[in-house]
């Protein structure tokens, strides 16, 4: 269990691999090196934003906090839209044009690719020197060094810290899922009086569930299972200390802690995968016809 | 409970509301003017016949490829072994098929409370429609100087009629329909189950629809529980003192549960229904300013 008070959390430049301005406040980090690691920010976009359409071998969360991001055909981002963005599937482009903030988690999914902190990306891209050199994103193997001698940079810092080819997992949904929390009902949680659950739904093989709730003030929330619960409005106390808008909390599956609320108050579960169900990688696992076409592609 | 072989159906040809010909097998229904009414068919389309425009619709479907492909435009192509949750109120298609293609269909009432119009009901009305208007490429054309838009959707145009009021679309829970190819979930062991293993596709909506496969070894029992409609995809055993082989369909309803004992190796699909409790009473004032909003836009 881990609680944080994302207000106190500071708001840094952050490196962009794409086009605009970004400013990141990281709130919550995984274990590095798990296959359920993750990274918990708010991101504040400050217009300009531009991503090209392209997929991650992990999944996302996004939740639109204020202003507008565009994913192209996949739609548009407006506050109170929670997306889930499965892992394996093509999004965007990405585009802004106004200031925007959007609570973003990145987490290892289904399939077992994990989630690179950015320690492990960065040593790992510090190493790729030894035998390259990295130019506008695309890594160039030295000559007589074995292997494809372009690949595109987050690719081949991926591959030297795993030590195996990356093979994008195949999407368990083919788009991401938006859903506008405004469009959900509240209803009561059974045997729990003065709170009210939105259910969003859970998603993937791993089930990863998404809800919101809504506590009364004086009432009380006991939250279980792996995922970060972040609160959007309201106050009251938590596991002894208080909590506020952008409170989070991480459980790990088999943890609990209780919400006491003082205000109404508005908490969103993003769930995480449970770790039992996340896919081991094992070598045979490694289809090299597919691998070596998604190489070509890259 | 119902229990029904697919495969003792009769092929019935060829009515819809739509453009091209379709044969279907009726396999389940629900109770008529429920709001957890459904249909369940197994559908046949010719090839290249089929033509359905960009709509939406104030029920929930599921749709199962069984044979051939289906395309739904930018919302993506369904191939055999995809599974897709068409939520209410999303806009899908325009839906082609260039080729002789099986489908198992769901129509059932979603969390909005639209309910479903049972096929006699719909198909009543639309005879009757033929006195003032024809229906061309899934739009219906009233005759000229008959009172009401000229064009409109043919199924909104057959409710409206059958209701006797403007049919209000539902505030989508997910922006577009949900693309699942079952091929890329994992089988995964069920808890207290020898012999029988899971792909958990998923749980939808904030009334919990439910989407899952069950793998089912020869000799091996599984319990089907909860509102919902389990198709038999392959496989054979008995089913509640009867038998079950491919196309075996059981509707469940809330609180109801059902056992398959295999004898040889089975693939069981479910496609859950709304929990009942779960369904949105419409109330009068639901009619409002969306209703006149959305028949601006038809």
């Amino acid at each position: 269990m881990k609680i944080v008070q994302g207000d106190e959390q500071p708001i840094n430049d952050a490196r962009n691999v794409r086009t605009g301005d970004l400013k990141k406040q990281y709130i919550l980090t995984g274990e590095e090196g798990s296959l359920g690691n993750f990274v918990f920010g708010l991101y504040y976009q400050t217009g300009d934003f531009y991503s090209p359409r392209h997929k991650h071998n992990f999944c996302q969360w996004r939740y639109q906090i204020s202003g507008d991001c565009s994913f192209d055909k996949n739609g548009k981002m407006t506050p109170g839209i929670l997306g889930f963005f499965p892992e394996g599937a093509h999004y965007g482009p990405q585009t802004s044009d106004e200031p925007n903030v959007v609570a973003l988690i990145q987490f290892g999914g289904p399939s077992g690719s994990g989630y690179m902190s950015q320690n492990q990306v960065y040593k790992a891209f510090d190493g790729l020197k030894e035998f390259g050199h990295v130019d506008k994103g695309v890594f160039y193997r030295n000559e007589g060094v074995p292997g494809k001698k372009a690949v595109d940079s987050f690719q081949a810092t991926w591959e030297l810290a795993n030590g195996r080819p990356m093979v994008y997992p195949k999407a368990q949904y083919a788009d991401p899922l938006l859903m506008d929390t405004n469009n959900y009902r509240w209803m009561p949680l059974d045997g729990v009086p003065g709170v009210e659950e939105k259910s969003f739904g859970t998603f993937t093989d791993c089930k990863m569930r998404s809800a919101s709730y809504k506590l009364d003030p004086g009432a009380k929330l006991t939250a279980t299972g792996r995922g970060i619960y972040f609160v959007l409005s309201g106050k009251g106390t938590l596991e002894g200390g208080p909590f506020r808008t952008y409170t989070a909390i991480l459980l790990e599956a088999g943890e609990s802690a209780t919400f006491t609320a003082s205000e109404t108050s508005e908490i969103m579960l993003f769930g995480l995968t449970d770790v039992s169900r996340i896919r081991t990688p094992l070598p045979h696992d490694i289809d090299t016809a597919e691998a070596e076409e998604e190489l070509a592609e890259a | 409970m119902k229990i029904v072989q697919g495969d003792e159906q009769p092929m019935i040809g060829g009515r819809t509301v739509r453009a091209g010909i379709i044969d279907k097998q009726y396999l389940l229904e629900g109770e008529d003017h429920s709001l957890g009414n459904f249909s369940f068919v197994l559908a046949y389309q010719d090839a290249g016949s089929f033509y359905s425009p960009r709509h939406r619709h104030n029920f929930d479907q599921w749709r199962y490829q069984l044979e051939g492909e289906c395309s739904f435009d930018k919302n993506g192509i369904m191939k055999p072994g995809t599974l897709g949750y068409f939520p209410e109120g999303a806009y899908y298609g325009p839906q082609t098929s260039d080729q002789a293609n099986a489908v198992a269909v769901i129509q059932f009432g979603g969390p909005s409370g639209g309910g479903y119009a049972s096929h006699d009901r719909l198909f009543k009305a639309l005879d009757e429609m033929q006195a003032f208007g024809h229906v061309e490429k899934g739009i219906f054309y009233r005759n000229e100087g008959v009172p009401g838009k000229k064009a409109m959707d043919s199924f909104q145009a057959v409710w409206e009629y059958l209701n006797g009021r403007p049919l209000v679309y539902p505030k989508p829970q997910y922006a577009d329909p949900i693309l699942m190819n079952l091929a890329d979930y994992r089988w995964m062991p069920v808890d207290g189950a020898p012999g029988v293993e899971e792909k958990s596709l998923g749980v939808f909506t904030d009334c919990k629809i439910r989407a899952g496969a069950y793998k089912v070894e020869p000799g091996a029992a599984f319990t089907a529980t909860g509102r919902g409609v389990f198709l038999v995809l392959s496989g054979a055993g008995t089913l509640e003192g009867g038998p079950f082989r491919k196309h075996t369909a059981i509707a469940l309803a809330d609180g109801e549960h059902a056992t398959f004992h295999a004898t040889e190796t089975a693939e069981i699909l479910l496609m859950g229904l709304p929990e009942v409790a779960r369904i949105r009473v419409p109330l009068p004032h639901d009619v409002d300013a969306i209703a006149l909003e959305d028949l601006a836009e038809a």
